[in-house]
C-alpha cells in the first residue's frame, strides 16, 4: 500500500531536478541531443541556437525564451507538420527570436505566429474603434526575424506577425493559405520589413492590417494568388487607421489563381488593394496582368483613403489599371498618382467579380523547391528602400510555380 | 472539523460558478475552429427548437456544411393538423417546403409538391434559423488572435448527457446584435447552438447529434 506514495515522491523529485537542471547554450541538435524541437526550446538558454535535422516534426512549438534561433539544416525536409489538426507550427512570444530555413505546413491556424498577445485578450470592439492597446498588459513582441521559411497549406496565415514590432520577414515562401500568405497586423510604429518573399496560390499574398509606421514591403513576388497585396484599416484590431506604410519594388501580377482557397469576401483578380489607408507610399512596383483591377483604393467603414502617394509604378495590362473606390460614407482626399492625377471625394464602387470556387487550403499543390539559407550572415535589417527599382516579371520566378 | 469541511465545500461550490470571462488562448483557438470543424464533418444530424409567434417549430434533419444545404422534417409543437407538418429543404438563399405527415426527413426524397421561396433577411424566426444552420460551415478557421481580443467570452461549463462542454458566447457584431452561444465539447465539436431569433425572448436551440448521410439536393433548389 505504501508503494504509490513512494512513486509519487519519485515523480516529484524528478520534476524538481528537471526544472533545476542547467540550461543548454550554444547549439542544440535535434533530434541528436533532444528528440523534439519543443524539448530543445525548453532546455535552451537565452541566445541559444537549435539546429534541426531533416524529419517530419509533428509538434506545435511554443517559444518563450528570448533570443533563440531555430534553424533547419535543410529547408524543404525539416518539416513541422500540423497534420491539419494542430493550430500553429511555431508560436513566438519572446523577443529577438529567429526562425530559419525550415518548412511549416498543414496547420489549422498559422504556420509561424509571432505575437505579444497573451492570455485573456477580451479587449472588445468599441463602436468608435479602438486605438489604445494597453502596453502593460499586451506588450508587443520586440524583435523577430523569419528567414528562408516555407509555409504551405496553413488554414489562416502562412507567416503572421501580430502585436509585434522591430522585425524582418524575408526570403520566405507561402502558399495554400486560406487567408493571406504573409500578414502583419496591429503595430504602430511597426518597424517591420517584409522583403524578398514569394506568395502564390493563397487567397491573398500579403496583407497588412493596422500596420503603420516604418512598415516596409519591399521586393516581393505576390503573383498567382486571388488577391496580390492589401493594406487595410480594421476596427477589429487596435491602432486604426492604417497609415505610413511603404510598398516598393514588388511584383504584383496575375492574381487570378483558380487553384487556391477562396478569398473570404469573394475577391478575385485584384493586384493591390488599399482600404481606409492614410499616407502610404506605393512606388516602383510592377502591377500587371491582374484581370480584375490593378490598384483599388477605397474606404473601410468610416475610414477614408487619405494622402496616399503612387509614384514610379508600372501598372499595365490589368482589367482596369486603377480604380478609385472611396465611399460616400468616407470620401477620400489627395490620393495622387505621380503627383499629377489626384483622386478626391467619392469614387466608383468596386465591381464584384465572378470568382471560381476555391479549393480547400490543404489541397493546394505543394511548393516548388526553395533555396537554402546561405552560410553567410544575413544582411542588415535596414530597409534600404532606395535600392529597389521596378522589378521584372521574372522576379523570383525560379521560386514560383505559377508563371507570371 | 466536519462542519468546517462542509462549509469549505459549500464555499468552493459557490466560487466554482464563475462569472463570464474573456477567452484563454486555447479557448480562442477552439472557438476559431468551430465552423472549420463542421466543414470537415461534412453532414451533421441535428434537431432544432425554434420559438416563433405561431408556436414552437421543431425540426429534425441533417445539414451539409460543405454545400450549405439542409433537409429536415418540421412540425409545429402542440398542433396536429395537416398544415403543421412538412418537409423542408434549403440553401443559403432559398427554401422549399412540402406538406407531409413525416416529422423526419424521408430518403430517398419523395416526389412532392415543393413550394419554393427566397429566405427572408428579417422578420422570420424560421428563415433566421435555416440561414444560421447552413452558415455554420467554413473551409477555414476564424482568426483566433482577433477572437482573443474581441468581446467573445466563456460563460460556463456544463454537460450534454455525459459529454462535458464549455459554453462560449461569440463576439458582438453590433450593439443591438444578440450573441450566439456555442456549446463545445473538449475536441472542439459543436454540440449545441443557442440563438436569439427575431423578437422571441426564448432562445432557439440547435442540437448536433453526430454525422449524417449526405443530402441530395431537390431539383427546385438546383441553381
Amino acid at each position: 500500500m505504501r508503494a504509490p506514495y513512494t512513486l509519487t515522491a519519485l515523480f516529484l523529485v524528478a520534476g524538481c531536478s528537471s526544472a533545476a537542471s542547467p540550461k543548454l547554450g550554444g547549439e542544440i541538435a535535434v533530434p541528436a541531443q533532444l528528440g523534439t524541437i519543443q524539448a530543445a526550446v525548453d532546455a535552451a538558454q537565452e541566445g541559444a541556437t537549435i539546429v534541426v535535422s531533416p524529419g517530419v516534426y509533428k509538434e506545435s512549438v511554443q517559444v518563450r525564451t528570448k533570443g533563440l534561433t531555430i534553424r533547419g539544416t535543410q529547408r524543404g525536409s525539416v518539416i513541422i507538420d500540423g497534420e491539419v489538426k494542430r493550430a500553429n507550427g511555431i508560436v513566438v512570444t519572446a523577443p529577438d527570436v529567429s526562425v530559419q530555413n525550415l518548412t511549416v505546413r498543414n496547420h489549422t491556424l498559422n504556420g509561424v505566429l509571432v505575437t505579444g498577445l497573451s492570455e485573456n485578450g477580451g479587449m472588445g470592439r468599441g463602436s468608435n474603434g479602438y486605438t489604445k492597446l494597453d502596453p502593460q498588459k499586451f506588450p508587443p513582441v520586440q524583435g523577430f526575424r523569419v528567414s528562408y521559411v516555407t509555409a504551405s497549406n496553413n488554414a489562416l496565415y502562412g507567416i503572421y506577425a501580430f502585436d509585434a514590432q522591430h522585425g524582418v520577414i524575408e526570403q520566405s515562401y507561402a502558399s495554400g493559405s486560406a487567408d493571406s500568405g504573409f500578414y502583419v497586423g496591429q503595430c504602430k510604429p511597426c518597424d517591420i520589413v517584409v522583403r524578398g518573399n514569394v506568395a502564390e496560390r493563397n487567397a491573398v499574398g500579403y496583407e497588412g492590417t493596422n500596420a503603420s509606421g516604418q512598415m516596409y514591403v519591399l521586393g516581393n513576388r505576390f503573383s498567382g494568388n486571388r488577391v496580390g497585396m492589401t493594406s487595410n484599416s480594421d476596427y477589429q484590431e487596435a491602432f486604426v487607421p492604417q497609415e505610413d506604410a511603404t510598398f516598393t519594388g514588388n511584383l504584383v501580377s496575375d492574381n487570378a489563381e483558380a487553384l487556391s482557397p477562396a478569398q473570404a469576401d469573394g475577391a478575385f483578380g485584384l493586384g493591390l488593394g488599399i482600404a481606409g489607408g492614410t499616407r502610404n507610399l506605393v512606388s516602383r512596383n510592377l502591377i500587371t496582368g491582374n484581370p480584375g483591377t490593378g490598384v483599388a483604393l477605397g474606404s473601410s467603414e468610416d475610414m477614408a483613403p487619405l494622402d496616399n502617394l503612387f509614384d514610379g509604378n508600372v501598372i499595365n495590362h490589368n482589367g482596369q489599371d486603377v480604380l478609385y473606390a472611396a465611399s460616400k460614407r468616407a470620401p477620400g482626399r489627395n490620393n495622387c498618382f505621380a503627383r499629377e492625377r489626384c483622386y478626391d471625394g467619392v469614387g466608383d464602387p468596386l465591381p464584384k467579380p465572378s470568382a471560381p470556387r476555391g479549393i480547400p487550403f490543404n489541397q493546394v499543390a505543394a511548393p516548388p523547391l526553395q533555396p537554402e539559407m546561405p552560410k553567410d550572415p544575413l544582411p542588415d535589417k535596414a530597409p534600404n528602400v532606395e535600392k529597389y527599382g521596378v522589378p521584372t516579371e521574372d522576379l523570383f520566378s525560379d521560386r514560383a510555380a505559377v508563371r507570371s | 472539523m466536519k462542519k468546517a469541511l462542509a462549509l469549505l465545500l459549500v464555499l468552493s461550490a459557490c466560487s466554482s460558478t464563475p462569472d463570464p470571462r474573456p477567452l484563454s488562448i486555447p479557448e480562442a483557438e477552439r472557438l476559431a475552429l468551430v465552423r472549420f470543424s463542421n466543414y470537415t464533418t461534412g453532414t451533421s444530424a441535428f434537431t432544432a427548437s425554434v420559438p416563433s409567434p405561431g408556436g414552437k417549430l421543431v425540426l429534425d434533419g441533417r445539414v451539409d456544411f460543405v454545400n450549405h444545404l439542409g433537409y429536415a422534417g418540421m412540425r409545429t409543437d402542440g398542433r396536429d393538423d395537416q398544415f403543421s407538418k412538412g418537409l423542408v429543404q434549403w440553401n443559403l438563399g432559398r427554401m422549399a417546403f412540402a406538406i407531409n405527415p413525416s416529422t423526419k426527413p424521408i430518403d430517398p426524397i419523395p416526389v412532392v409538391d415543393w413550394q419554393v421561396r427566397e429566405l427572408r433577411e428579417r422578420g422570420s424566426e424560421l428563415d433566421g434559423a435555416l440561414r444560421l444552420l447552413v452558415n455554420l460551415g467554413s473551409d477555414r478557421p476564424e482568426n483566433a488572435q482577433l477572437l482573443l481580443q474581441s468581446s467573445a467570452r466563456w460563460l460556463r461549463s456544463d454537460k450534454i448527457g455525459d459529454t462535458a462542454v464549455d459554453i462560449f458566447e461569440g463576439p458582438k457584431k453590433d450593439k443591438a446584435d444578440a450573441r450566439l452561444r456555442y456549446w463545445l465539447d473538449q475536441d472542439g465539436k459543436l454540440r449545441r447552438l443557442e440563438a436569439k431569433l427575431g423578437n422571441q425572448e426564448e432562445l432557439a436551440v440547435f442540437d448536433f447529434t453526430g454525422s449524417g448521410d449526405p443530402v441530395k439536393v431537390i431539383p427546385p433548389l438546383v441553381s
